[in-house]
Order: structure tokens, then C-alpha cells, then sequence
């Protein structure tokens, strides 16, 4: 019986083909891009790259020349301004070509608003961050997926939002024990390796409190992505869940409505890239002046878990 | 001394089903006067006393001539017979089809059923609005989209009637199908150029779609299994040549073919799609000077996505309802009346979440409208239409609900918009003298904006509300006026070709706001409101039109300047969640746009190989201050080249063959252009061009198709 279905929506399959679709692109002057973090209990950390043609071959060497490295940077926390030097940062837990500073009175304080100029070649930018008050998880506890079987799962966090609206957050979590297997090529060789190097969002990761204000209630926080970076267990049957036995930290930041936008949108663009439901506008940067980028402050509280 | 006066006016019928026919053309040659019926099959013709001859001639249908003697008024129905001959078919339309010539309306098109079901159809769905689309000022959405374009317009812009009720979103299947099932569709009429003013409340063009009555004299099944859905029409009298009834369904069936091969075990076990629609409509011959009318439609698609691996699901329900109850009265032999209630609903619903976590999202329109329209066929010279129109709308822009396990989230009040819009209008179709007829008319409309309402001030850097205002219901919040006047004049050269002109300004008190970049169900319909002004616009058109070999063949050439003003569009990276605590209104951005064109339109109207060719070169732009900075840009359907060819050839009684060539300027689009990389995120960011400042290539395509008549192949046999 089965066949003589699989006949009939054969008859609904036609033949198609594909044609490449060119188009001329004309050459586009590329722009400052500045993407900068405010954190409390850490250093201000600056990037500064120069924008490349969609369609512009990305290797090493192009990777390596979109770094800015000559600008002048001054981050203002309202009563002192400073300088901030270049030198390799650890961003994404790599280091990177940026700006920041070892000067202890620029380690980010909550509630403090900060304005970063950016001085580069006669162009100028301009952008503001707050660090505000962190909300710390109530409770977090791993729960089973039993679908599959009770080895992986998702994190559930307890959460009481302040009863004051305007609150917006955005979550992240870090698995900071090691693989206790290899994976497939290419990650035949991570025995051993630290899960994640850095806090991983989730798509999803943020949000604003109109829905819930002042509410207190349970949600569900799936594994974070590294961008577009792959890890072993991102796809397959562990994708988006933590396993029994993993050590993890929560990290619930607190930040502002801009910083929500923007990322809510960037994510956006990215879970829907190439869709037709996407929209092809641009982010809502939060950088003014000669170029685009964003300027996030987070005002973050930890929790750590083990997955048991 | 003068003549008296008299009137001879009547109902025309098809003799075999009772059916009432639209554009009969009756013609006194004597006096060279002429009547068309309404479209309740309605005549009215007035003549001074002595003896005429008098032809009734329709396409397709056997002429009668009659000889009447008049001394008085005189009241005659016809029933006209299907023509069983083709040769006489030609014969009997080559005489009077100089409409398009004589008439003063510009960028009007009729079609019947019959000619649309003829032409190449996607996947063998006869299709009413991808028809149109091979019209010469007509664009489509896309490759299989029932979406249209007229004269540069939004898709919004275009009153969709069926049998006078507004059909708010005319698609199936996210646009791959129009909602009208053409098995009971009996007429299609196109007004694409300055509409005369018993129309109103769009700016670009008007679908008057009037379903079929349903046979008075006998009962009749017609069906059809198709590659994506089955179709069934009863049709039969109730009590013959009193009252008659159609009722007709359609529905897809992919879903019911793919069960079997999705497992039990599978995570996606209960996904599927399907839409279906009914059409009914009951018909009453009350007397001999009222008529009842009864018509709905109620159609729904859903579309459902289960994947129990990832514990989530979602189910999108919408779909359009409507109902409309028509009397139709005769005052007297020259006074015609038509009274209409009207019900509308369109709604749209997503519902999705998990085991601890529901999401559930409405939107909607609901209108009851009730007018009134005279005819009042005061002489040979002058035919007057004047009418009022009242409409409650309610608009649902986007409802919340939201729970995670037993905590309810804080969603806002269900927000319901209400609004009055009201209308009252006067034409008359004047002629002036042999040559010169001027149809003028003036519309004055309005619209209030009502409560209950609740306005949000929300701040822009914190996204909090930083005040609201309540108002009560019944409360005016805002009103507009709109004073919409209409005119059209045509003259007849003596080689009876003609010179038309024609200027609208219309009022729009609703639009359309798409948050994604194709139109989709989830496009929300919204009214104006104080800070929401309404839509107008304004066009200017003239045309050349001439008639070849015995109105044999049409040709026309057509100019038009559109001028449109306070569209919408959302402001960029808005979220449908956004309306939460918020006003959609205070999302949207506002701008003008104007469209220019020429449309050349040849049409071989009679003979067994007829078809047309329609061209249009035009541009269309849009400008809004807060895209681009302001910087004008191409619309998404702006198409400088646009060529249709639809040719048919019958073979014999039975069998016809029809071809379609589409050649299309491509569409314009934005692209990516630039793209940074974000360390924090690890992600590659895309800078996006100025707003569709790229072009995708021509479109071109063909369609073949044949046609057997299975009816006519079984008499034989």
C-alpha cells in the first residue's frame, strides 16, 4: 500500500533546475565598525575593524588587515576619561587585536554610564553604555530531556523580575568541564578540551520584561552557540542540550533597551538568514558618528551548576 | 410637439439555467441607442412612442429582436439561448461590442468564467486573480502569487469584492492560490483606472467578482479531482424560476495523501497543511420588482508543524468569512435599487510552544457594512447612480497570550481597534452629444476613529510607557473627511475610435502593514487613527482606444500618472511582539510614492483563435524619510517592462488549446553589500544595500495548455 503512495506523491514532484543568478556589485567604500563591552568586574574591551565587501575573499591575511590598530580610544565613566591602549585582547576567548586598559579605575562598575570616543583618520565615533544592577537567578537545575533517554537536557532557571518595567536580560551559560570522548573529524582530538572557552548565548538569549514583569516563574535555558563556530556536540543528538555530568555556569545579565534590540535582532538574522521571512534591514546600531557598531554593557551575577 | 417618453426595461436571463446576465447589450438601431444589463441582469432604456426594433445580443447566446410597439411603458424579461454554433457566435458579437470604444470608463476589463478556464492554469487550479495578472497594468507578487499589483499600487489598494462583500486576503496557501473557487464564479470585472464613485475605500483598483446564482430550472453536480485539491458544485432551484440555490466546495488533500507515510514513531507525526472554502448562495425572485439574494463564502487554511524531538509545535489557522444579503427593488421602470448587508471576518492565528511553554497570536478584521445604491436611468442621455455606504470596522492588530507552566505572562488587554466609515455618492453618465460623453461624479467619505482605545507613549530609549491615554467607547478620537471627486469623458471620433480622459482622487482609511519582505498571512490590516493618516491618492490617465474589422479586434493605448500618499511600512527590525504594551502605529513610518505608465493592449475578441497581447512600460517609486534618508527608491514590483500573451485556438466543440508568454522586467530587491565581523558574537554581520537598489533578471515564462470539454464529449457519446 505504502508503494502506491509513495507512486502518487511522486506524481507531485516535478523537475527542477537551478540557474546562478548574477549580479554587477558596485565597489562600496567600507565603514569604521566599532564593537565595544562594558562588564562589571571587568576591563573595558574595544574592537576596531573597517568593514569588507560581502563578497570580498575572507582569509588570514584579510582577517588580519580589518583590524584597526592606530585609532585613538577615551572611554568617560561621567567624571574621568581614559585612554585606552592597544594590545591583544581576550575576546571570544581568543585574543584579539583591540583596545583596553590594566588601569584598576576603569574596571566596570554597576550603575556607572559610559561614552566611548573613538578618534581614527578624521573619522569620529560616539557611543554609550550602562552597566546596570545585575537580577541573579533564584534557582537553576538541570532537566532531563527524557525523550531520548535521561542523559542530556536543558537547564531550567528560576527567575523573580523586579517589579519595575524596563528590565531587559540576556543569558549565557559556559560548560567549563572537558569532553571525556572525541567526536568525529575534524573533532577527533578533543579529549580533554574545556567544553566552552567563553559564555555562550543561545539564539533566543535576550529579552524584555513586558511580559512578565515582576512575575516570577520557570524557563528553559538550551546550550549556547559559538556564532558560527561549530563545536563537536552542536549538532547531532546533543545539540542544544547539556549532558548529565556537565559542570556549568549561568550567567544572567542584566543590560539595556538598545543592547536588547540589537542583539534580538542580530539573532533574528542569523536564525533566519535567507529566509523569506526576514527582512533585509540593518541592525540597530548604537554607535554615532562616522560608522556603525554597538557599544554593550552588562551588568552580570553567575550561578554554577553540576548536571546530575 | 414632443414625444412622450416611455421605458422599456427588464430582467435578461440564460433560458437553460435561469442564470441572470451581465453586459447584455440591447440596442435600438433606429435611434442608435443603447442599454447594457446591470449586474443583476437589469435594464432600463428609454424611448419616445412609435415602433422599434429592439436587439438583445451576449456573447456566446442566440440574438432576439423584437418588435415593439410603443405607447407606454413596457416591461419585458428576455431568456437569451446559448449559441450552439460558433460561426454565429461571431456573427452575433461582431455588432455590438464597441463598449471599450463607446464607454466612458477607462482601464475597465470584463472576463467571464468561461475565457479563465480556458487559459493555461498552475498545477490545473483554474485561477481567477493569476488571470489578471496577464493584464496590461497588472503585476503579479511573484512566481505563482495571487498577490496584485495595479498601476503601481499596494496590494493593499485593491477592493476585492465578492458578490460586494470585501474579501480582505484573496490567497490560499501563502498566496500560491486565490480564495475564489471559479466553478462558482459567473462574472470578473477589473477596474484598473480611475474608478467611477460608487466605488470607493481603495486607492488603485477594484475586483467586482459576482458568483453564479445557481440554476433555476434544474439540478446540476459538477466536480473535479485535481492535482491539489477536489472541487464539488450542487446547483438546482429551489422552486423553479423563483429561486434557486449553488453550493460550492473545495479542499486540498496532500495532507490526507501524506499520512500514511509518516510513521507513528516520527516526531513530526501530525504535521501537515490544507486549506478548503464553501461557496453558497441562495437566490429569491420575490415578485416581479424585488429580488433576494443570499451569498458566503467561509474558507480556512491550516498549517501545522509538530516535532516531538524538540518538544515544540506551532498550528496557523486563517481564512476569510463572509456573508451578504442583497434585495433588490424597482421603484419604478427607472429607479433601481439595491440594499446590502454585508458581514466580513478575517483572522489569522499562530499557536505554538512546548510542553512547559504556549505562545498564542490574533490578528484580525471584522466589518459590517450595510448601503444602499440607486440606478436611476433618468433618459437615453443621462444614467445616474447614487448611493450611501456605512461600515463598522474592528480590527484585532495583534493579540497576546502567553504562559510558561501556570504562570500567565502579562500581555496587555486584548486590543481592539474600532472605526466608523461612511459614504455617500453621486454619478451621472452624461451624453452630451453623439461624440462626447463625460461620466462625472463626486464621493464624499469619512472615517472615525472610536473608542475604546488606549494610546501609548512609550519612551524610545527604555521602551517603557511613559503615559497613555484612555478613551471610552463610542469616544471620537479622530475623524476624516475626504471629498473624492471622479471624472471621465470620452470622444467618439467618426471612424468610431475614441479619446478617453479620466481623473480620480481617491481616499484610503485602511492599510496594510507587512513586517516580512513577501506578503504573507501574517500581514496586519490597519486602520487610520490619529497618528495613522489615510491613504490618498490621485490619477490621471488618458487613453486612445479603437476597434478593427467589425470590433473584431480592441486596441488600446493607455497613459496614467498615480500620485500616492501616507503609505506605510514598518520601521526596520519591528517585531510582531513589539505591539505588546504599544501601539502598532507607533512602529510604522510613513511616505509617498507615484507610478507612471503606458499600457498597450491588442485583443482578437472573436473566431476560434483569439487571445490578446497586453504591454506596459512604467515606473514605480517610493520615498519615505526614514529609509534611505529619504532617498527615493524603486518600489519591490517597480517593473519598467511588462509583456503578457494570452492566445487561445479551438480545435473543434470540444477541445482548445491556450498558450501564455509572461515577459517581465525582474523584480528589485536589496542585497547584502557589506559585512564585519563581530568577535563578541563570532558571527558575520551583513550591511544591507540602499533599499531595493538591485534587479533581479527578466522574468520570462510559457504555458501550454488543452482544454476537453468532458460535458460536451458525453452528450456526443
Amino acid at each position: 500500500m505504502k508503494k502506491f503512495y509513495y507512486i502518487l506523491l511522486f506524481g507531485f514532484i516535478t523537475v527542477s533546475c537551478q540557474k546562478k543568478i548574477e549580479f554587477d556589485l558596485p565597489e562600496v567604500e567600507q565603514t569604521l565598525v566599532l564593537e565595544a563591552t562594558v562588564e562589571n568586574g571587568f576591563a573595558p574591551k574595544v574592537i576596531l575593524t573597517r568593514s569588507q565587501g560581502y563578497f570580498d575573499v575572507f582569509d588570514t591575511m584579510s582577517l588580519i588587515n580589518m583590524f584597526i590598530t592606530d585609532a585613538q580610544v577615551k572611554l568617560s565613566d561621567g567624571i574621568n576619561e581614559f585612554d585606552l591602549d592597544f594590545g591583544l585582547i581576550a575576546t571570544n576567548g581568543l585574543p584579539l587585536p583591540g583596545y583596553t586598559t590594566s588601569n584598576p579605575d576603569v574596571i566596570g562598575q554597576f550603575g556607572k554610564n559610559y561614552t566611548l570616543n573613538v578618534y581614527h583618520q578624521g573619522d569620529t565615533l560616539t557611543a554609550k553604555a550602562q552597566i546596570p544592577y545585575p537580577v541573579q537567578m533564584d534557582s537553576v537545575w538541570f532537566d532531563p530531556y527524557i525523550a531520548f533517554d535521561d542523559t542530556l537536557g536543558w537547564i531550567k532557571c528560576n527567575f523573580k523580575d523586579p517589579d519595575t518595567v524596563g528590565n531587559c536580560y540576556r543569558w549565557f551559560s559556559k560548560r567549563i568541564n572537558s569532553y571525556t570522548y572525541n567526536y568525529e573529524a575534524p573533532f577527533d582530538n578533543v579529549l580533554g578540551e574545556v567544553k566552552d572557552k567563553r559564555f555562550l548565548p543561545p539564539i533566543g538569549s535576550t529579552t524584555d520584561d513586558k511580559l512578565f514583569n515582576g512575575l516570577k516563574f520557570d524557563f528553559v535555558l538550551p546550550r549556547g552557540v559559538n556564532g558560527v563556530v561549530e563545536g563537536p556536540d552542536d549538532s547531532g543528538v546533543e545539540g542544544s542540550f547539556f549532558s548529565r555530568g556537565d559542570t556549568v555556569v549561568v550567567k544572567s545579565s542584566t543590560t539595556t533597551y538598545p543592547i536588547y534590540l540589537y542583539v534580538r535582532a542580530m539573532e533574528n538574522a542569523a536564525a533566519s538568514n535567507g529566509s523569506i521571512f526576514s527582512s533585509s534591514g540593518n541592525l540597530p546600531y548604537n554607535v554615532e558618528g562616522d560608522g556603525i557598531g554597538v557599544f554593550y554593557g552588562y551588568g552580570s551575577s553567575y550561578d554554577t551548576l553540576i548536571c546530575e | 410637439m414632443f414625444s412622450q417618453q416611455h421605458t422599456l426595461s427588464g430582467y435578461v436571463k440564460d433560458a437553460l439555467t435561469g442564470e441572470a446576465l451581465i453586459g447584455v447589450s440591447i440596442y435600438v438601431e433606429k435611434e442608435s441607442k443603447g442599454a447594457t444589463t446591470n449586474v443583476y441582469g437589469f435594464y432600463s432604456i428609454s424611448l419616445k412612442s412609435g415602433e422599434y426594433e429592439v436587439k438583445y445580443s451576449y456573447v456566446g447566446y442566440a440574438d432576439i429582436l423584437k418588435t415593439i410597439q410603443f405607447k407606454d411603458h413596457v416591461r419585458l424579461n428576455i431568456d437569451l439561448k446559448e449559441s450552439q454554433d460558433l460561426l454565429d457566435e461571431v456573427v452575433i458579437d461582431a455588432k455590438q461590442s464597441d463598449e471599450n470604444t463607446t464607454g466612458t470608463q477607462m482601464g475597465q476589463i470584463e472576463l467571464s468564467i468561461d475565457k479563465i478556464k480556458t487559459i493555461p492554469a498552475f498545477m490545473g487550479e483554474v485561477d481567477i486573480l493569476k488571470t489578471i495578472q496577464f493584464l496590461p497594468g497588472v503585476s503579479s507578487g511573484g512566481e505563482g502569487n495571487t498577490g496584485f499589483y495595479v498601476r503601481g499600487g499596494g496590494p493593499d489598494q485593491n477592493l476585492i469584492l465578492l458578490d460586494e462583500a470585501t474579501v480582505y486576503n484573496a490567497s490560499h496557501l501563502f498566496g500560491f492560490f486565490s480564495v475564489f473557487n471559479a466553478d462558482a464564479i459567473k462574472n470578473v470585472k477589473l477596474i484598473k483606472g480611475g474608478m467611477p464613485s460608487n466605488y470607493g475605500g481603495r486607492l488603485s483598483s477594484v475586483l467586482d467578482i459576482t458568483m453564479k446564482d445557481g440554476n433555476y430550472k434544474s439540478f446540476q453536480a459538477d466536480g473535479g479531482i485535481g492535482l491539489i485539491a477536489s472541487r464539488l458544485t450542487l446547483q438546482g432551484p429551489i422552486k423553479e424560476d423563483t429561486a434557486s440555490f449553488i453550493l460550492s466546495g473545495r479542499r486540498t488533500y496532500i495532507d490526507v495523501l501524506a499520512k500514511p507515510l509518516i510513521s507513528d514513531t516520527s516526531a513530526f507525526k501530525g504535521s501537515g497543511y490544507y486549506f478548503y472554502d464553501l461557496t453558497a448562495k441562495l437566490n429569491w425572485r420575490l415578485s416581479d420588482k424585488d429580488r433576494l439574494y443570499l451569498s458566503g463564502y467561509f474558507g480556512r487554511d491550516v498549517f501545522t508543524f509538530n516535532n516531538k524531538d524538540l518538544d515544540f509545535n506551532f498550528n496557523i489557522p486563517w481564512g476569510n468569512a463572509t456573508a451578504s444579503l442583497r434585495w433588490n427593488h424597482l421603484f419604478s421602470d427607472k429607479l433601481f435599487v439595491n440594499t446590502t448587508a454585508v458581514f466580513t471576518d478575517y483572522n489569522f492565528a499562530f499557536e505554538g510552544g512546548s510542553s512547559d511553554f504556549n505562545f498564542k497570536l490574533t490578528s484580525g478584521v471584522r466589518d459590517g457594512n450595510l448601503k444602499q445604491d440607486y440606478t436611476y436611468y433618468h433618459s437615453s442621455l443621462h444614467n445616474i447612480k447614487f448611493g450611501w455606504n456605512y461600515t463598522l470596522h474592528r480590527f484585532i492588530p495583534t493579540s497576546t497570550e502567553a504562559s510558561s507552566n501556570d504562570v500567565e505572562f502579562d500581555t496587555g488587554e486584548k486590543v481592539k481597534i474600532w472605526g466608523n466609515e461612511a459614504a455617500i455618492y453621486l454619478l451621472d453618465d452624461w451624453s452630451v452629444n453623439e461624440r462626447l460623453k463625460v461620466n462625472f461624479g463626486m464621493r464624499l467619505s469619512m472615517y472615525q476613529h472610536i473608542g475604546p482605545f488606549t494610546r501609548y507613549f512609550n519612551n524610545e530609549n527604555t521602551g517603557t510607557t511613559d503615559s497613555t491615554i484612555n478613551y471610552s467607547s463610542g469616544k471620537p478620537i479622530k475623524t476624516y473627511f475626504g471629498p473624492e471627486p471622479r471624472l471621465s469623458a470620452r470622444y467618439l471620433f467618426p471612424d468610431n475610435s475614441s479619446f478617453k480622459l479620466g481623473i480620480a482622487h481617491n481616499y484610503q482609511y485602511i492599510h496594510l502593514a507587512s513586517i516580512s519582505s513577501v506578503s504573507l498571512p501574517t500581514d496586519l490590516w490597519f486602520p487610520s487613527t490619529e497618528v495613522v493618516k489615510p491613504q490618498i491618492g490621485t490619477q490621471y490617465s488618458m487613453g486612445y482606444f479603437k476597434n478593427f474589422f467589425n470590433n473584431k479586434y480592441e486596441a488600446s493605448v493607455e497613459l496614467y500618472y498615480k500620485d500616492l500618499n501616507n503609505l506605510i511600512e514598518y520601521k526596520e527590525n519591528s517585531f510582531p511582539e513589539d505591539n505588546l504594551k504599544n501601539n502598532v502605529d507607533n512602529q510604522l513610518t510613513f511616505g509617498r510614492g507615484y507610478s507612471y505608465g503606458a499600457e498597450f493592449f491588442l485583443k482578437k475578441r472573436l473566431g476560434d483563435f483569439n487571445g490578446w497581447i497586453g504591454y506596459t512600460w512604467s515606473k514605480t517609486m517610493r520615498q519615505f524619510d526614514e529609509i534611505d534618508n529619504g532617498v527615493e527608491f524603486p518600489a519591490k514590483y517597480d517593473r519598467r517592462n511588462d509583456l503578457s500573451v494570452v492566445l487561445q485556438y479551438q480545435i473543434n466543440e470540444r477541445v482548445n488549446i491556450g498558450g501564455v508568454f509572461v515577459y517581465a522586467t525582474g523584480n528589485s530587491l536589496s542585497l547584502p553589500e557589506r559585512r564585519w565581523f563581530s568577535a563578541e558574537e563570532n558571527r558575520i554581520i551583513t550591511v544591507w544595500s540602499k533599499r531595493n537598489a538591485f534587479r533581479l533578471d527578466a522574468y520570462h515564462r510559457a504555458d501550454i495548455s488543452i482544454t476537453i470539454d468532458a460535458k460536451k464529449l458525453n452528450r456526443e457519446i
